[in-house]
């Protein structure tokens, strides 16, 4: 903390702030590359709009409990220490243009792993931020072209790698690329180009850092890194895992101690329970877990969610202690992919059940917040769920019911240009498992993905006494000549053995 | 009017394809249908009102925007063409516009190509100086497969083109046309032909074709077929031509695909499910489809004599049930099956 | 070695075993100046392609049978890459659209579009068109059969269509009333010992009257499945016995062995396992409503009347959804397991009355 309030006199001064003044002239309006972050952004809507929370300042305040030291970082010793090695072999000792790709699950803390190394080893971070293209008309008031996304970021890393600030005698830089401009994504090769100008010229270390996600891996920056790039640049790779119970642990209570310390004014003191439930519904990800807890502990806001979060633990002091169920009641603030499919079949197929007041009795995850999370891929939920549910099952009843909802279930997605037809679709699955079954069958099942029913039509070579030149229909291969051509085929070349012999 | 018909859509490929081959062989034998449509409105049979319409249009008046209404095979198409063709002689192919449902009909065309058509403007003389009506005629033939969307499209375009244009849908149930359409429009509904004039009609084709029909009997079969659809029967009465080299009854079943009504009738009448298993497979195995089967079983149940009306209920629920089944794809097999038993139970218990 | 089913295949529309006077039918329609669309339906192995690639020859003469295979590549409009296998001779070219199920339509209206353009050069003597053979139209989407429709009222002057289909029931009217369509029953039992018989005597060997009558019943009234029985026969046992096993399909097996686990216990260990015999079934090709039918025809042999009622109605409709959903397992699966249901009962109710 205490560097970035040193810091504050740099703000004003920003826009000369640029690594590479001699360069940059045309393209500073729109390339704004952001100096490490040692500024705050400064949010003055909330003070007009909303006068009587007076306790939100114009300050991003997640910056206020950024870590300082490296013991204040999540991240486990190890990792740290092995970024650590990279830093002081690459910056340090001299050796120029070393690459270092970091990947890991979003909110793991690699950035900050590698700001707080940088601070610590007074090494200058510049990063990379793609700018927004916002077309500014010239002059004449038309718009013309600018340079190719693709020069320009080569431009910068090579620029900021190579040009010191002139304000900033610091010789040790380092440059950053977490934003990676859009056109790689679609042509790799020229990210390759890249890489090799970027050996070749620079002079400075350069960090990737790519977040992982569980689905659509398909537009990943980590896509970029193939194996022959990776050898071929001699790219270091170190992965990160989500931050352990543990790690969220101390990161929180360094947080608590901090509001307890300066921001009594804008926070009441988060209780040991908030701070558990934050832990348990973030799903490793630390950032996530101190933007919940800001607003769990947010003065003016707060009523709610404790209620909210006591009848939770009251909730949980009665019934199984699993960690799972305590995130469910922040499900409006908790990281919510955290509810992996695994969990959302687990939901269906052992429905909590909980006595309400009126005597009746509620599911503890109505269908509807599990829908809620699946919407987006509605048939491979249910595969999910028609491979697991038949285990749960002890009456041929039961699951006859639920049979049949998954039936219509498929039934309705069929209709994919509804998008309603989905919504019900599902809804009508995954409500039927979970109201179908009288009579559970308690016992542990792993989940089993559903099976690949892709049809495989035998191929010619199979049957080689087909006619090469008549064109098989695949049903009719399997129907008609399948058995036969078997028969027919290995008793021939029985026989020719019996006459071989 | 051959090509007239098809100024829907031709592409540049088609028309390479047919003048680099056509033009030294000789044209293939034009559909009757085509052939043998009805030149002047007078022509028509049975729709007094249309033609009273049509009528007065062509002696001067205006016509208004028109929608035409009624089963398959009544002569709409054929009016509005007479119509037109009558209206605006040797430029009908500059003053029509004709689209069918074969035509791409989605919202895009109704908005581009309906909307540049109708926003040209027309003089009220041809090109030889004699007075024709100055409006254009757009035709939208089986206007009810058409969206909804393309019908809301299209009740902008009537409202604001009407000066230079004139709308003619063409349907079979009106109830899928939107109300703002149909109150723009002047309805007429073609009724079903009366029995003796399709005879009369297809004994006239016959007899210029030069094709021996015998005597009546064959060709009230052909009407009894087709349902009074005056089309069918001419279609089947051509590709029984076509395939046997004569006509007759035998024939015309065959070509229309029809279910012998022996089968029809042991369908009705099975009494366990051994028997229906047995028909089911016969049934397939002859390759007579099952959903011609169900529209003929539909008709026969509802008359049938010797069922109660319990009965009738039960099957015909079913029925219903079933051809929707097989109109969305399910198989043959269990639909009539299903169906079959249905009609056990209720042949079991009347 | 070429299979009996292809080397005894005949190839002249007079040759023809059965349906003799409809032969005759399409011998004179190839004589007259115009040549329709055609529609050829009638159950498998009833002989349509052998009539179609006879009345080929008919048209083109013996060219035709100079065959070629190729894979064809086509892009959808979402720049997917598609590649299906063709057979063609010069006159003509045949196609399994519903291979790649469904990107059927993009394949239908390029493929057509591509023989309508390149006609013979040397039409001299020749038809003026070239013949696209359409395989199982009826599984097409509806939306390849309405693009079908567009494209052969487009193409009619250089190309005329053959489609086939098991079932006209799912082609929709707007191509039946554009085409000639052509019903080819499947043979009588009588007629498809004769053909057994003309094919023993071609190889010169003997088959009982009373071996070819069980065939000819084992065969469903196919006769491709019929030769291949036959075959099979031979090569398992000649000179042949009246008595003979004769082989069945072994998928047909596998469906009632299907059908006894279900009748042998009603439980969902039991469906457990059952859904892994119809996934096999599933992933090798058979299709699904075949299943269907055999599972049924199998399970309500032992059920009365009522019962027989309620699992066909059952069996039609999850059949029915089948056709519409995604997933074909879960409507079998569930159709197994609404059986279940009413067996059990079914089988506890009647216990209950014995005591």
């Amino acid at each position: 903390m205490g560097t970035q309030k040193g810091r504050k006199w740099f703000k004003p001064m920003f826009e000369f702030e640029e690594p590479d003044p001699p360069k940059k002239k045309k393209g500073n309006s729109i390339n704004k590359p952001r100096e490490t972050n040692n500024y705050d952004k400064e949010i003055p809507l909330k003070q007009n709009i909303n006068v009587t929370l007076h306790n939100v300042n114009n300050k991003n305040w997640m910056k206020n409990f950024d870590p300082v030291n490296i013991e204040d970082l999540a991240v486990h010793n190890k990792k740290v220490q092995e970024v650590e090695e990279w830093l002081k072999c690459s910056c340090l000792s001299g050796s120029n243009s070393n690459i270092l790709l970091l990947s890991g699950p979003v909110g793991c803390g690699k950035t900050a792993t590698i700001y707080t190394l940088a601070v610590s080893h007074d090494i200058k971070v510049t990063e990379w931020i793609t700018p927004v293209d916002i077309e500014i008309p010239s002059e004449y008031g038309d718009y013309h072209y600018k340079e190719s996304q693709t020069k320009k970021f080569l431009d910068f890393i090579i620029n900021a790698a190579n040009f010191t600030s002139l304000l900033d005698n610091n010789s040790k830089k380092l440059v950053l690329v977490e934003d990676f401009p859009n056109t790689f994504l679609r042509t790799p090769a020229d990210f390759t180009d890249i890489l090799k100008q970027y050996k070749q010229r620079a002079k400075s270390p350069l960090v990737f850092i790519c977040s992982e996600t569980h689905s659509d891996n398909k537009n990943t920056a980590l896509h970029l890194f193939t194996p022959t790039i990776k050898d071929q640049f001699n790219i270091n790779h170190i992965m990160f895992n989500s931050i352990s119970v543990t790690g969220l642990k101390s990161a929180l209570k360094r947080t608590v101690d901090i509001i307890s310390k300066k921001y009594t004014t804008m926070y009441n003191i988060p209780s040991p329970s908030v701070v558990d439930s934050v832990v348990h519904s973030s799903g490793g990800d630390v950032r996530s877990a101190i933007l919940n807890l800001h607003f769990a502990s947010l003065k003016g806001s707060t009523i709610n969610l404790e209620t909210s979060i006591i009848q939770e633990k009251e909730v949980k002091s009665k019934g199984v202690k699993r960690k799972k169920n305590s995130s469910s009641k922040f499900m409006s603030l908790g990281k919510d992919q955290t509810v992996s499919i695994l969990h959302g079949v687990g939901r269906v197929l052992n429905p909590k059940v909980v006595p309400s007041d009126n005597g009746c009795t509620n599911l503890t995850h109505s269908p509807k917040d599990v829908i809620e999370q699946f919407i987006s891929h509605p048939s491979s939920f249910i595969a999910f769920l028609e491979e697991n549910y038949l285990a749960h099952f002890s009456c041929p009843n039961d699951v006859d019911k639920a049979a049949s909802a998954l039936s219509d279930g498929d039934f309705m997605l069929g209709e994919w240009r509804e998008k309603t037809c989905q919504e019900y679709g599902l809804y009508t699955a995954v409500a039927g498992l979970m109201l179908a079954n009288k009579a559970p069958v308690s016992a542990w099942n792993p989940v089993r993905g559903p099976k690949n029913m892709r049809v495989q039509y035998p191929t010619l070579q199979e049957m080689p006494q087909l006619d090469k030149d008549y064109l098989y229909k695949g049903k009719v291969l399997v129907t008609d000549y399948l058995t036969y051509c078997k028969i027919i085929g290995n008793i021939a070349e029985d026989v020719l053995l019996d006459i071989s012999d | 009017m051959q090509a007239f018909l098809k100024t829907g859509k031709i592409s540049a490929s088609e028309k390479a394809g047919s003048s680099g081959i056509k033009t030294n062989k000789k044209k293939p034998p034009a559909p009757w249908v085509e052939k043998y449509r009805p030149k002047t409105i007078d022509d028509i049979v049975d729709q007094g009102e249309v033609v009273q319409v049509l009528r007065e249009c062509l002696s001067g008046s205006d016509l208004p925007h028109l929608l035409f209404y009624g089963p398959p095979g009544t002569g709409k198409t054929s009016a509005i063409l007479a119509a037109a063709r009558q209206l605006f002689g040797d430029i009908t192919r500059d003053r029509v516009l004709e689209l069918n449902a074969s035509d791409e009909r989605g919202i895009q065309v109704i908005r581009d190509k309906v909307k540049s058509f109708a926003q040209l403007t027309v003089s009220s003389t041809k090109t030889d100086g004699k007075p024709c009506p100055s409006y254009k005629l757009v035709i939208l033939d089986e206007a009810d497969s058409m969206t909804n969307a393309a019908q809301a499209a299209l009740r902008r375009t009537m409202e604001r083109e009407t000066r230079t244009t004139r709308f003619c849908l063409i349907c079979n149930y009106v109830s899928r046309i939107i109300p703002p359409i149909t109150s723009r429009c002047s309805k007429f509904r073609f009724k079903p032909l009366a029995r003796e004039n399709v005879i009369k009609r297809l004994r006239e084709v016959c007899e210029s074709e030069g094709v021996d029909v015998g005597d009546g009997e064959v060709l009230e079969q052909a009407v009894h077929t087709c349902d009074g659809d005056l089309r069918r029967a001419l279609t089947a009465l051509q590709c029984c031509q076509r395939l046997l080299g004569k006509i007759t009854a035998e024939g015309l079943i065959e070509v229309t695909g029809l279910v012998p009504d022996h089968l029809v009738n042991e369908y009705l009448s099975v009494m366990n499910y051994n028997e229906l298993e047995l028909f089911v497979e016969k049934f397939l195995m002859d390759a007579y489809s099952a959903s011609q089967l169900l529209e003929q079983l539909s008709a026969t149940v509802v008359s049938s004599g010797h069922l109660t009306n319990k009965q009738k209920c039960e099957i015909s629920e079913k029925l219903a049930v079933c051809s929707h089944r097989l109109l969305d794809g399910g198989a043959e097999v269990m639909q009539l099956t299903d169906l079959g038993c249905t009609i056990i139970m209720a042949n079991n218990n009347p | 070695m070429s299979l009996w089913v292809d080397k005894h295949r005949p190839k002249d529309l007079l040759k023809l075993d059965f349906h003799k006077d409809q032969a005759v039918r399409l011998k004179s329609l190839v004589q007259q100046s115009d040549f329709p669309h055609l529609l050829v339906y009638g159950p498998s192995g009833a002989g349509k392609k052998t009539r179609i690639m006879c009345l080929l020859r008919e048209l083109y003469g013996s060219g035709v049978e100079r065959l070629r295979q190729e894979t064809m590549h086509f892009t959808t409009p979402s720049n997917k890459k598609i590649e299906i296998m063709t057979v063609s001779s010069n006159y003509h070219i045949e196609v399994n659209p519903t291979d790649v199920g469904i990107y059927d339509r993009v394949v239908i209206m390029d493929l057509v579009k591509n023989v309508a353009q390149t006609h013979q050069i040397d039409s001299s003597g020749q038809r003026e068109f070239k013949v696209v053979i359409l395989n199982e139209v009826d599984d097409l989407t509806k939306d390849a059969q309405h693009a079908l429709r567009r494209t052969m009222e487009k193409y009619v002057a250089t190309c005329r269509l053959i489609l086939i289909a098991n079932s006209v029931s799912r082609v929709i009217p707007a191509i039946r009333s554009r085409c000639l369509t052509i019903r080819v029953p499947a043979p009588t039992e009588s007629e498809v010992c004769s053909v057994l018989q003309t094919v023993c005597k071609k190889e010169g060997l003997n088959l009982p009257s009373e071996l070819a009558l069980k065939i000819s019943k084992c065969s469903g009234r196919n006769v491709r499945r019929a030769l291949l029985m036959c075959e099979a026969c031979k090569v398992q046992q000649y000179p042949f016995k009246a008595d003979q096993k004769v082989p069945e399909p072994d998928w047909q097996l596998f469906i009632k062995e299907t059908a006894s686990m279900i009748l042998s216990e009603q439980s969902p260990k039991k469906l457990g396992e059952v859904r892994q015999k119809l996934y096999e079934l599933i992933i090798h090709g058979v299709p699904p409503d075949i299943i269907f039918a055999g599972l049924l025809k199998e399970l309500v042999i032992n059920c009365d009347m009522a019962m027989k009622c309620q699992v066909a109605s059952h069996a039609a409709m999850f059949e029915h959804r089948m056709r519409l959903g995604n997933k074909a397992i879960f409507h079998l699966e569930a159709f197994v397991a609404k059986f279940m249901a009413i067996y059990k009962k079914f089988i506890e109710d009647s216990v209950g009355d014995a005591f």
